[in-house]
This record gives structure tokens, C-alpha cells and sequence, in this order.
């Protein structure tokens, strides 16, 4: 008779493989930012995925035909809230002003189905420990609220104070587990024989003694080897193990 | 310009292969061999019992059964669990009515089977 175990786990390969080519379609929304449709018709899809992998009692197909369907669905209403304005703000929620010059906007708050209790948390986790310091609190449609403090209790920029500062850039590992990335070395303008140099200044021979190393904003070589030389390690942990 | 086309064509071959093992079960339940033609064999087995030849019948349920568990393990990926158990519960009734020499229950089991086997892997 029927092999469950096998049938199981070929119908779970099937499953976890469309599943994974399916969400790389759907693109990169980040988990943070789902709104709370998202949110459910994920678990519904996930959901459909698990009985597709275990569910014997009905064929894989089935539970493969809905899964499709509802991936087909969400791709064709990302692509219409793409394109179409109108349906974008009748598909997802628009963004509502909850608090305007430090004053709660109750009409806006109920709609949004939101508890002063509630608000005051999300403004407690924005650093925000005075309602009046707020010009506009803004609750987007992914549940997280967009705090923009009165203009006096902003926290002073460079530009306020007229400092001269070095133009921002970015970090650019070159080196990771003992392997040199050649690309991010041109990247940076930079050849082999500078890398080296440096190196040797650190009193590194090899690029395999390094385990991690990237060109700072300030054209300088950070470099962290696979001997720290740290006789005692910080240990965060207040239980004792071994874990 | 491989890797591109892998891309592409690596995820379109594994969906293609996966709808192939979930739906391949109507293909998969036709006869490969000489050792897996179950519906031949039951046919036979109908036509044994109508002419009351027990000996001949026996030997076709035994060979219907051998076929079935042939059957069985190209088809179980793409049908229903309780499917599989009906037919098989089926294939047991009738090998016991032969045994029994009952050809009125076999006549109703052969039916049954009939019926099952249409619909599997639909």
C-alpha cells in the first residue's frame, strides 16, 4: 500500500520548493511592513501549504491549485495597486493623521479602530514621552505609527550647527572568512597590492588569517582576524550552562 | 548569460516537474508491463465467476492484487490516501468472495471497482 512517509515528504519537497518560488515572485516586502491583509492572506497561504505537504486525504494537487490561486491573486493586486492609484487607496488603507499640533484626532483614531492606550505606546516606543512635542503622528496601513516632532524639539543636524562634515558613504567588505572580493576591491578603486600593504601594517601575511575586513567611509582597512587575542570573552549570559 | 537563464529556467522546470508528480496518476495507472494490467485481469475475473471458473478467478485475484501494489507506488503521489484504501479494501473483498466462491458479493465488488478505478488519479 501507500509509502505515507515518502508520499509526505516528496509532497512537503513540492510544497516548501513552490512555496519558495512563489514569495520570490511576490518580491521583497519586508515582514515589518505587512498591512493586516497581508498579514492573514499569508498564514491563509501558508496554511494551504502545510495541508498540501501532510493532508493525505486529498491530493496534492488540490491544495496545489488554491495555493496558485491565492499567490495569482496577491500578485495580480500588487500589480494593480502598482499601476492604479484609485485602486491602490481602495485595496490598501490609506495613512491617517492621528495626532495634529500635539492633539489627538479622535474621529481619525476610532476609525483607524486604534486605543488611546495603544497610542500612547506607540508614541512612548518613538521616544515621544510628551503628546504636545507632536507637530504630526501619522498611522500608516502596516499598523506603525510616523512621528514627526515639533520643529523645536528636533534634534539638531549638522546643518543647524553650520559643521563641516565628510560626505556619508558606505561600509564595503573585501575580505569575509579568509576569501577576497575582488569586486567590492574595484569598487573602492583599489587593487591587490593596496590591500596587501595594508595588511602587512597590521602584521598579516595571508588574507586567510582574516575573517573579516572592509574599507571604512575613511579609505581606512578594518581588519578582524580568526585570533582575536581577547583573554576573556564578555559573556552575556545569567544562566549557567552549557548551552 | 547561464546564470540569467537558470534563473528562469531552474524555478519553471521544478514547477513543471511538481504538477507533473501531482498530476500524473491518470497516466500513471495505464499498464507499463506485462505484470500490471489490472483491469484486464479484472475483467477476466468478472468473466471467470459468470462461468463459475473458481480456479481461473483465483488465479486472476491473485494477479490483480501483485498488479495493484505494482500500481500503487507509481500512483500514490498524486491520489487521495482513502482512494487508495477503497480499491485495496476492494481487491481483499474480492479475493475472499473467490475463495468463498459468493459471485453475486464479487459481482458488486467488481462494480465498485470499476467505479474507482475511473475516477482515480482524476
Amino acid at each position: 500500500m501507500m509509502e505515507e512517509s515518502i508520499v509526505v515528504f516528496v509532497r512537503a519537497v513540492i510544497t516548501f520548493m513552490t512555496l519558495l518560488i512563489y514569495t520570490r515572485i511576490l518580491g521583497k516586502q519586508q515582514m515589518g511592513n505587512l498591512s493586516y491583509f497581508d498579514y492573514i492572506n499569508g498564514i491563509v497561504i501558508g496554511s494551504i501549504g502545510g495541508t498540501a505537504a501532510t493532508d493525505l486525504s486529498s491530493t496534492a494537487w488540490v491544495h496545489w491549485v488554491g495555493l496558485t490561486t491565492f499567490v495569482g491573486l496577491t500578485f495580480t493586486f500588487q500589480y494593480v495597486t502598482l499601476k492604479n492609484r484609485f485602486l491602490s487607496k481602495m485595496i490598501d488603507a490609506e495613512p491617517t493623521v492621528v495626532v495634529q499640533d500635539g492633539k489627538i484626532l479622535e474621529h481619525n483614531l476610532s476609525k483607524m479602530k486604534i486605543k488611546y492606550d495603544e497610542l500612547t505606546m506607540l508614541l512612548r516606543q518613538k521616544n515621544i514621552f510628551d503628546i504636545t512635542q507632536v507637530a504630526y503622528a501619522v498611522m500608516e496601513p502596516t499598523g506603525s505609527l510616523s512621528v514627526l516632532p515639533k520643529a523645536q524639539y528636533q534634534p539638531a543636524t549638522p546643518q543647524d550647527l553650520q559643521i563641516t562634515v565628510s560626505p556619508a558613504k558606505m561600509m564595503t567588505e573585501v575580505i569575509i572568512d579568509g576569501l577576497l572580493i575582488e569586486q567590492n576591491l574595484q569598487q573602492r578603486k583599489k587593487d591587490r597590492e593596496w590591500l596587501k600593504l595594508q595588511l602587512q601594517a597590521q602584521g598579516i601575511g595571508d588574507v586567510k588569517e582574516v575573517a573579516f575586513a572592509a574599507i571604512l567611509p575613511n579609505e581606512q582597512l578594518y581588519v578582524d582576524r580568526f585570533e582575536d587575542h581577547i583573554k576573556k570573552e564578555s559573556d552575556m549570559s545569567d544562566y549557567k550552562g552549557p548551552f | 548569460m547561464p546564470r540569467k537563464w537558470l534563473v528562469y529556467a531552474l524555478p519553471i522546470f521544478i514547477l513543471v516537474v511538481s504538477v507533473a508528480v501531482m498530476t500524473g496518476g491518470y497516466f500513471l495507472k495505464k499498464p507499463f508491463g506485462e505484470d500490471d494490467r489490472l483491469v484486464e485481469s479484472i475483467q477476466q475475473l468478472e468473466k471467470d465467476v459468470r462461468e463459475k471458473k473458481w480456479d481461473h478467478a483465483k488465479e486472476h485475484a491473485e494477479y490483480a492484487n501483485k498488479a495493484w501494489h505494482k500500481i500503487v507506488n507509481r500512483i500514490q503521489f498524486s491520489s487521495e490516501r482513502d482512494y487508495l484504501i477503497e480499491i485495496n479494501t476492494s481487491l481483499a473483498r474480492i479475493r475472499g468472495g473467490v475463495e468463498a466462491k459468493d459471485d453475486k458479493g464479487i459481482m458488486e465488488e467488481i462494480y465498485l471497482f470499476y467505479d474507482l478505478w475511473k475516477y482515480l488519479g482524476k
